[in-house]
């Protein structure tokens, strides 16, 4: 998990102050830092502040459509572990309710 | 000059909080524009409080002359103390100068000015002692300009050491005084009326014609500029108090020039959220798309130096794969907007490709693909237009246009859309030695969000992709800057889902740049 942040945004600046022990910061303005984050690959920001956090892997059920429209049944797919990255949380109480949901999510839905 | 950076660098390389790498060095895009454009504000809200005076960060002040008498003629005597209570000097006026009229060369004057304390006693203020060096009217500057207060009486008044000038003549309300001394601050005692008059005159620093602070209150808006394309407001002090400051429609940028502050309170914004316009301009530096009107009132080498990055971050790449979504790329450079989102896409067939951005918006969000038609549109690069929906879904199925200068259109055969509401985030400046944002308030450059869909159970729903973030600069001098709140130019959300079965989003707009310059005299 890591805190992308921006100090020039209230709210990152919020959640900075909080930043749980467990979890990472990379400030935008350090070219640095900047650079490292670019470096993993991740999902580029959209907004700050933005948390990165680990999704694992899932099952979820499709649609199954027909050619004409027409509604066939549902399937179980795989949603492979993946990142995200959660725009403008409140506070670090949202970031733990997505994170709990997800995780209930994959133990309820494991990947098949 | 010295343009400070927050990264160290040296002149003419500036420091962004979402974007790295050299300064910019191209030179190009508009050349000036003729002068005149449109009106600063469009709406005519504020039309009132528009100022088009003045300059920013290095003052040229103009200066407005006040000849008691235009062709004295002079009688000589003893040395007195004179009070011109003829023309009292407007309260507020800065007063930089006091001049006098002389038909000779080194003639020894004090000139002062009086506050009139009732009761036939005045005070000095404020004093220059001049020898004068030619004939005819001549100004002095006084040490520190002289800020007449708000209320009571003050006079301009004259003490020659060695003679008295003044000019004969009825003036009912002007007087002398015998037995000088002209120490500032001290009092003069009893007034005795005359019927001559001191050949006296002032500047006073012309800070601004008009009203000098625009205080926002409620929503207004800005014109773009015919010429130009981009909004502009000029004035000494900005303050936007609850109320929002934009541009009225799709703008190349909102340029604030504020004299002496800019103040945001009371969850007050200032934006170009959702405002771009796209275009392949190239390079372009920010000082020609400033209105005419304002251009040529303005001498700042900061913002002459700052160029707009004609390439903004690439878009986010369509992905065919459940959930399958890219957001925009973020700024990577100083002056650069993001990139815009992909359309979503429920798998088989991609969403659209986001757009690049461009100078002047935050690039556009991609179209959502279709169940069973194929691949969403993509969007225009530099801002714009945003990718169609792919049309053709199968009935229980809905895909959203991405954002953009030109919103993508979509595919609603069942349930229902809420479209992007408008395009990239546009330029926004803000040039003043003082910039102040409160906390709770926002100066922003966003992107705009992605088509967003209302589905069926049993269908899908595909999202279009969010525009990205436009360009933030703030210019203050050193030290004057001081954020308690927000200044961002966030990426748009991509176009959400609900309702539906399969729920496939579209991707966010990347992140713009926000710089923060500082100016050192």
């Amino acid at each position: 998990m890591i805190l992308l942040h921006h100090p020039e945004v209230e709210l990152s600046r919020a959640l900075l102050a909080e930043l749980p022990s467990d979890c990472g910061c990379v400030d935008w303005t350090s070219e640095i830092q900047r650079g490292e984050y670019v470096a993993l690959d991740g999902p580029s920001p959209s907004a700050f502040p933005s948390v990165l956090v680990d999704v694992p892997a899932y099952a979820e059920d499709r649609a199954l459509i027909g050619e004409g429209g027409e509604f066939l049944g549902m399937e179980p797919v795989t949603v492979p572990a993946h990142q995200e990255v959660l725009r403008m949380p409140a506070n670090w109480d949202a970031v733990a309710s997505f994170m709990a949901s997800m995780e209930e999510r994959a133990q309820l839905r494991p990947a098949v | 000059m010295r343009v400070s950076s927050h990264a160290g660098a040296g002149p003419r390389r500036m420091a962004s909080h979402e974007g790295g790498g050299a300064w910019p060095g191209g030179v190009g895009g508009l050349p000036p524009g003729p002068l005149g454009g449109g009106s600063l504000f469009g709406d005519g809200t504020y039309s009132g409080n528009v100022i088009q005076g003045g300059s920013v960060l290095q003052p040229q002040d103009g200066y407005s002359s006040n000849k008691v008498l235009t062709t004295p003629s002079f009688a000589s005597g003893d040395g007195n103390t004179w009070i011109e209570k003829d023309t009292p000097l407007s309260n507020g006026a800065a007063i930089t100068h006091l001049g006098t009229y002389h038909t000779t060369a080194g003639v020894r004057q004090h000139l002062l000015i009086f506050r009139d304390n009732g009761g036939g006693s005045v005070t000095v203020m404020a004093r220059v002692d001049v020898t004068t060096t030619t004939a005819g009217w001549q100004y002095y500057a006084l040490a520190s300009e002289y800020i007449v207060p708000a209320t009571g009486l003050y006079y301009m008044g004259l003490y020659s050491p060695d003679s008295s000038w003044w000019v004969a003549g009825s003036y009912a309300n002007s007087c002398w005084i015998a037995g000088v001394g002209d120490t500032v601050g001290s009092s003069y005692g009893t007034q005795t009326a005359s019927n001559a008059h001191a050949p006296l005159a002032y500047r006073r620093r012309v800070v601004n014609p008009g009203t000098p602070c625009i205080v926002v209150t409620g929503a207004a808006t800005v014109a773009p500029d015919a010429e130009t394309g981009a909004s502009g407001v000029m004035c000494n002090v900005l303050v936007v108090d609850g109320g929002s400051l934009k541009p009225s429609t799709n703008s190349k940028g909102l340029f604030v020039f504020a004299k002496t502050g800019v103040l945001t309170l009371n969850a007050g914004t200032i934006s170009t959220t959702w405002m771009g316009k796209a275009g392949n301009l190239g390079d372009i530096p920010a000082l020609p798309l400033v209105p005419a009107s304002i251009r040529r009132k303005i001498k700042n080498p900061t913002l002459d130096a700052c160029i707009l990055v004609g390439e903004g971050a690439a878009g986010g790449p369509g992905v065919a794969a459940v959930a399958g979504r890219n957001n925009g790329y973020a700024a990577s450079l100083p002056l650069q907007a993001g990139g815009g989102g992909s359309g979503g896409s429920w798998g088989v067939t991609p969403g659209g490709n986001g757009g690049k951005g461009g100078p002047c918006a935050g690039g556009a969000g991609g179209g959502g693909n279709s169940y069973t038609a194929g691949a969403g549109g993509n969007a225009g690069d530099y801002g714009g237009p945003g990718g169609n929906a792919m049309t053709g879904n199968a009935g229980n199925c809905n895909s959203g246009g991405g954002a953009g200068d030109g919103v993508g259109t979509s595919d609603v055969p069942i349930g229902s859309v809420s479209p992007a509401p408008g395009a990239g985030g546009a330029p926004l400046f803000l040039v003043s030695p003082v910039v102040n944002i409160a906390s709770g308030t926002i100066v922003q450059a966003d992107g705009s969000r992605g088509t967003d869909c209302v589905g069926v159970g049993g269908g899908y729903s595909m999202g279009g992709g969010g525009a990205g973030g436009g360009i933030v600069g703030i210019i203050t001098l050193t030290g004057g800057y001081t954020n308690n709140g927000t200044v961002r130019a966030s990426g748009g959300a991509g176009g959400q889902v609900t309702g539906a079965s399969g729920i496939y989003p579209g991707g966010a707009g990347g992140a713009g740049s926000v710089n923060i310059l500082s100016v050192t005299p």
